[in-house]
Parts: C-alpha cells; structure tokens; sequence
C-alpha cells in the first residue's frame, strides 16, 4: 500500500531558493503585478468598448502603450503577465516586449491555463484545462524569459454553488499545475476566484472564500507544493454586484483580511489581489483598507490588477496614435496609486473622504 | 431540491422564507400549506451556506480567553496525567499512587508563590484534581483562579485502535462530550485538552490515521466552542524511530495540513483555539545529532507552512524531552528568523515536573524545595517562551544567531 508520508524529494535547495527569491522580488515593498494577459477573446470585448478593431497588430500596439512607460513604474511594479502571443510579440523599434520589461527588472510571467470547461452535473460550474503537455510548456517559457505563471480558476456563488466538487476540483487543478511550474523554476501564481456576481452579502463572500481556500491549501500541501515559491491570487472579500447592503473599505478589509488569516499559511510569501469588476480606485483604495486593517499581516498583501491598471489608459488611447503618450501617462498614475496602497500610503481619492475616521470595527463580528 | 416530476395539480406550492437564513426558502407542497409544518421539504443544505456556529460574544469570550492562556511569557502546565499515568511517575520516586498523594503533589504546585503565574498562563486538570481541595480547603480551580491563572481540562479519554493499521490509533471521549463541557464549565473551566497520537515508521503515518485523528480532534474542538472552552488540538507525532529530521517535518506538515483542513471543515473559530504539537525533532534512536537551531528551524518551518495566522497560540508538547532539553529547544524556537505570526510557547508536563518530583519524594518536609524547584523551571521556560533564556556558560545571543543560517533550505 502507498505510504503517504514518505517524501521524495521534490525540489533541490538550490530549486527552493531560486522560487522563493523569485516570488520575493515580484512582490517587493511598494510592487504589484500588472497583469496584461488578456486573452485574444477577452481583449475582444475591452478593444470593443472603446471602438477598436481586435487585430493582433492592435493588440500588439496597446501592450506597447503599457510597457513603453517610462521608468517611474520600476518601482511600482514588480511582475508583468503576458498573454502567450504577447510573450513574442515586439515594440515599434524590433525590441521584443519581453526584453523591454526585464530589463528594468520587472519579472516576466505568462498565463498558462486554457480556459474554463463546464463540470457536467453541476449547475453552471467549471474547471480549468491546460495541464496537457504543461511540462514542455513550462520548459520553453522559461527559456523565452518567464519566471512566473498565472492560472485562473473560477467560482461562483448562488443558492447552490459553490458545490463540494467544484471546490475540490478546482483545488486539485491549481495544485496540480503549481506543482509542475515549481519543476521548472517558475513560481506559481494560484487564482482560485470567486466571482462578485450575485446578491449575498459579505458575509457569505467571506464564508465562501475561506472554505475555497482552506481546500486550496490542503490541495497543496497534498501535491508537495513548496509554498515558500507561489503567490497567492485571490478575490478581496466582497459583497455580491447586486446586494442591497453597502459596505465600507474598512468593512471589506476587515472581512478580507479574517479570511485569509483563517486559511492562507504563513509561509506563503505574498498575495496579490484580482480586481475582479471593481473600478480602478475602488480596487486602490480597498487596497490602501486592507494594507491599514490593524490585524496581524503574515504575507506581503498588493495588488496583481488588470483593468483596474488599465481601464483610464484604454479610455485615452482609442487607438488613436496621437493619444499614446496620454494614455502611457494615465497607466503610470494608477500603478502609482496602486504603490501607494499596497504599502497603506494611499491618502487620495474621490470619495474617499476624511482620512481619520477609518473605523475597523471588532474582529469578532467576522 | 427540484423534483423529476410535477406535483398534481390538486396541490397548492407556497414558498416561507426560513427564519434561519435568508438565503433559504422553504417550499411546501400539498393541500393545506398554511397548517401543515411537518412535511415541509427543505432544500437540502450546502456546504457553503454559512448557519452561525457561534455568536460574536461567543467567538469573543473565546478568543480572550486564548489569549490570556499565552499571555507573553506565559505557557502551560500540563498537570492532567491520568491516574495510570500518576502511577509510573510517583512509582519513580517510590511513591505509593493513591488519591491523596496524588492530590498532596499537586497541592504543593498550585499553591506555590504567586509569582509563578507570570510564567504560567493557563493548567490543565485531570477530572479527579477538579474536584480536590488544597491543604487550606480551598478547590483547586478556585486557587488556581484566583492566581490569575486560566483553568483547563483533559476531555478524552484515551486512545482506541485503528482496526487494519499498523498498530495506530485513534482517541476516543466523544460521547455525551457536550454535557461533560457544560458541567466543566460551570466547575470552573475555561479550556480543554484532548491528545491524539500518531507515530512514524515505514508504514505510518497511514492516510487512514491521519484523516480519523484530525476530525475527531475537529469533532472535540467545535463541541467544547459550543460550551464556552477553548479547545487545545494536540496531534502528538511520538519521537520513536530512528527517523531523521526531514521524515519528522514532513510528517508534521502532512499531519498539521489534514488537521487545519477537518478544522475548516468542522466550522471552527480559529481565533478560539490553541494547537499543543510536538516539536519538529529526529527519532529517539536515529543517529544524526541535530542542534537546538535545527531543530527551531525544522519546526517553524513546518509551522509556518500550515498553521494559520489566526490561531493566537502554539504550546508544544514536551514529549520524552529532558527539562532542559525542553527549555532550551523552546528558546531556539523563538529565535528563528523568520516570521512567527502566533505565540510560540509550552505546555510541558514532565519537563515543568521532573526535577519537582525527584525534590518532593512524598515528604511534607520537602514541600518548600518542590516548589522552588518548580517556579525555577516555569520562570526559565517563561524566559524561553519569549527567546531570552540564557543557560548558564551558554554562548550569547548574537553567536547562536549565525547557526540559524544554515545551507540547507527547509
């Protein structure tokens, strides 16, 4: 019979080493992720809103808008995703995007997965494919400048769901995909997201999210996971798009914070929230709440954003030539604000109101 | 659930709202809706629905009450061995193991000088001591209480095999737990300790083991919230074997992993417990010396990469380790640089005892000495439980410091 607790050794020090100081630098003091790994499907939609035609030279052109930013982003961003044609794709003057970004030291990562498939039986629920041939994909990534991944499962929340197998399942594919990436010397970022779509309250968000995530977890420690060389991509706690009852920022973070206290090891080294269908300050200053909430932080908490990085750059460019160094402009005062926030500096705002009159509340309510 | 047939048309569907959860309707289905209750068909429940397990009083009363157990500086003295287990310790001092010596031993300890309660945050009591009195006439929780000191007690009672295992075991005390805790209570208690134990070896750890031994421990844990007792997680990994340091971290991460998991599972308030583990250490009969700072490392690595930030507290185990050996293992512990989230302290049994029991021997006379030599040992571990316990000719802080950064990455 197998003896589940025999080790065999997984990674080398050297292996470990390397994940763990990769994972550091991505999340250095001050740094998030940019994630600009829309895929072509998704670019579609985002090209579409603002009357741009999804061609691969448009796509190649608005990246370009992102990464020709000048060197004030150095130290506000930490990783950039890439889309897998985005990885080979290069700027006006034949400098490949990947060169471009690391050479101001911001760590390449590419997204790995192959998008949702429904799980049959349940009521609208999926999986995330992509594990075939991984290995050799991971390889050549790694090869080609990558030394983080990015793979997006998805859950939802109803009367029904998020059902057990849909937890368990999604749990399994994140870890089962982290533990090939760790072979390769590329840190895993795991994004288990539940999405905000519904009418529950915080509540049931928070619920939601520490039982996804205390699977998660036990997914990894069951596949050997080196925890110490992931990255954490969570939803912030929230409640649903259509629930009647407002929260406050420091409500979100409180219900936030208490849920991954409850369920994320300390070991892991940093987590970098999704932005999910939160507007661009929003997103900021849920940031700046979280980063100020007054419980005990053991992981760096930031930001892994895309179009609450984005959303105004896109707005200025439609694809106009003329409006490139505008739309440049309005990315890097977002990735600013957002540098701002992850280190709880974040004192701006529209409505943001008073600064002093952050009210957290008892932590014994969540 | 939604039926594979339509119900006959005769039939009158009237839909409550549950006055549980909002997220809920009731429908009931047949002729007379407004009267009928029985026959109502509930939708089935969810994994994900959340019923409230505990109040905000509740899970506030709890997480105060953790908090004071491992107090800074503070640990516990686990003074809950089994009347059995009273026997082998009293038979190495020939003593004889009845009730009054029993009770006479623990006297001296619990009415040592008050000063000792800066070190001791919390005691665990075996059934028996609860109800004893000291030499003043004074019950011994009443003492204890009014010392500042957090009153538990051992709930389980003892292990029971595991039919097809290599000799594992599981532990068993559930039964009519929830009125034991209530009544425990009301006597005064406000914590409680349950064991469960696992041993490695070719074979173990088993799957089976280590899944039966973390929920019945998630079992205890929410019944004791129920009542208003802290429940102390104690999933020992014994130290026989002649593994090494990596098979015992590995272990330990895979048990801890499975434990924290039936806890999620169980709906229990992190914030309301404490975890009673053994340190991460090589086998009684492996070969390989490690040293304090190795062990520390093993450890809280393990620790780190299971046990989440909001469980307040973590008291090890002493296990077969000599007082000092206890001590000094503790303090390296809390010298490890890397992040520790929860407080890193004691729950010693035989290494706060030893030496006390060896000074006592059964004799009045000897009362004084016991108990010197007791607040001794509880100031040092309450030193080591903050990483400033300096063993006399040990070398100082700062050189200890560079054995921490050792080449091998955990």
């Amino acid at each position: 019979p197998s003896v589940m607790t025999h080790q065999f050794p997984t990674l080398s020090e050297a292996q470990k080493r390397e994940l763990h100081e990769t994972a550091l630098r991505i999340v250095s003091p001050g740094k998030g992720i940019l994630a600009a790994d829309e895929s072509v499907g998704s670019m579609a939609k985002r090209l579409a809103q603002v009357g741009v035609e999804n061609t691969e030279e448009n796509r190649r052109q608005y990246r370009q808008i992102l990464f020709s930013a000048d060197d004030r982003i150095n130290s506000c961003i930490g990783g950039v995703i890439f889309f897998h044609e985005t990885l080979y794709q290069h700027s006006d003057n034949g400098v490949p995007f990947v060169k471009m970004i690391r050479d101001r030291g911001i760590l390449v990562g590419v997204k790995v997965d192959k998008g949702v498939v429904p799980l049959a039986g349940t009521c609208g629920e999926t999986t995330t494919q992509g594990l075939d041939g991984l290995s050799e994909r991971c390889a050549q990534y790694k090869k080609d400048g990558a030394v983080f991944a990015k793979w997006r499962c998805v859950l939802k929340i109803s009367d029904v769901n998020p059902s057990k197998l849909a937890i368990t399942e999604n749990a399994n594919v994140l870890a089962r995909y982290s533990s090939i990436c760790q072979q390769h010397g590329i840190v895993p970022v795991i994004e288990p997201e539940i999405l905000p779509d519904g009418d529950h309250d915080l509540k049931r968000c928070q619920y939601v999210t520490e039982k996804v995530l205390a699977a998660v977890y036990k997914a990894m420690s069951d596949h050997h996971v080196y925890l110490e060389g992931t990255l954490l991509k969570p939803n912030m706690v929230t409640p649903g798009h259509s629930c009647s009852t407002k929260y406050s920022p420091e409500e979100v973070a409180m219900a936030t914070l208490t849920a991954l206290r409850r369920t994320v090891p300390p070991a892991v080294t940093g987590i970098a929230f999704l932005s999910g269908g939160q507007s661009e300050e929003e997103a900021s200053i849920h940031l700046n709440a979280i980063n100020n909430c007054p419980l005990p932080k053991p992981w760096v908490l930031t930001f892994s954003f895309g179009r609450a990085l984005q959303a105004s750059a896109l707005r200025a460019w439609r694809g106009h030539k003329e409006n490139e160094k505008a739309a440049t402009e309005q990315f890097i005062k977002r990735a600013e604000v957002n540098s701002l926030a992850c280190q709880g500096k974040y004192t701006g705002g529209d409505n943001y109101g008073e600064a002093g009159q952050r009210i957290y509340g008892s932590c014994h309510a969540y | 659930p939604a039926t594979s047939r339509a119900p006959p048309t005769s039939w009158i569907r009237t839909a409550f709202k549950c006055p549980l959860s909002s997220t809920f309707r009731v429908v009931c289905q047949c002729h007379f809706p407004n009267t009928c209750q029985k026959t109502c068909i509930v939708i089935s429940l969810r994994m994900t629905h959340p019923f409230p397990s505990l109040s905000p009083e509740q899970k506030r009363e709890l997480s105060d009450i953790a908090q004071r157990i491992v107090a800074p500086g503070k640990g516990i003295l686990a003074a809950d061995e089994s009347t059995g287990t009273m026997a082998k310790r009293l038979q190495k001092i020939n003593v004889e193991n009845t009730e009054e010596n029993r009770r006479s031993f623990r006297d001296i300890l619990f009415s040592s000088d008050a000063s000792f309660s800066n070190c001791v945050g919390g005691i665990i009591f075996f059934h028996e001591t609860l109800y004893q009195k000291s030499d003043s006439g004074k019950l011994f929780p009443q003492l204890v209480k009014e010392k500042g000191i957090v009153v538990g007690i051992k709930v389980d009672k003892g292990t029971a095999g595991l039919m097809g295992t290599d000799g594992e075991t599981t532990t068993q005390g559930l039964d009519g737990l929830s009125e034991r805790c209530a009544q425990y209570k009301k006597d005064g208690c406000d914590f409680a300790k349950w064991r469960c134990v696992l041993k490695i070896s070719d074979g173990c750890p088993s799957a089976l083991a280590i899944a039966e031994n973390a929920n019945v421990l998630a079992r205890y844990a929410s019944i004791c919230q129920q009542n208003g007792l802290v429940p102390i997680v104690e999933p020992e990994i014994l130290p026989d074997g002649d593994h090494d340091l990596q098979r015992c971290q590995y272990a330990t991460e895979k048990v801890l992993a499975a434990v924290y998991k039936a806890l999620s599972d169980h709906h229990v308030y992190l914030e309301g417990t404490l975890l009673k583990p053994n340190m991460v250490t090589a086998g009684h009969s492996c070969t390989k010396k490690y040293t304090p700072q190795e062990v520390a490392m093993a450890t809280v690595t393990a620790l780190r990469r299971t046990v989440p930030a909001s469980v307040p507290g973590i008291c090890f185990l002493s296990g077969g380790q000599s007082e000092e050996e206890a001590s000094v293992n503790l303090n390296a512990i809390n010298q490890v640089p890397l992040h520790r989230p929860w407080k890193l302290t004691f729950s010693y049994g035989r290494a706060l005892q030893a030496s006390a029991l060896a000074a006592w021997k059964g004799k009045a006379e000897n009362k004084a000495a016991t108990q010197q030599t007791f607040i001794t040992r509880a100031k040092i571990n309450g030193l080591a439980s903050k990483g400033e316990y300096k063993p006399t000719g040990a070398a100082g802080q700062a050189s200890t410091q560079s054995l921490y950064t050792a080449s091998y990455v955990y």
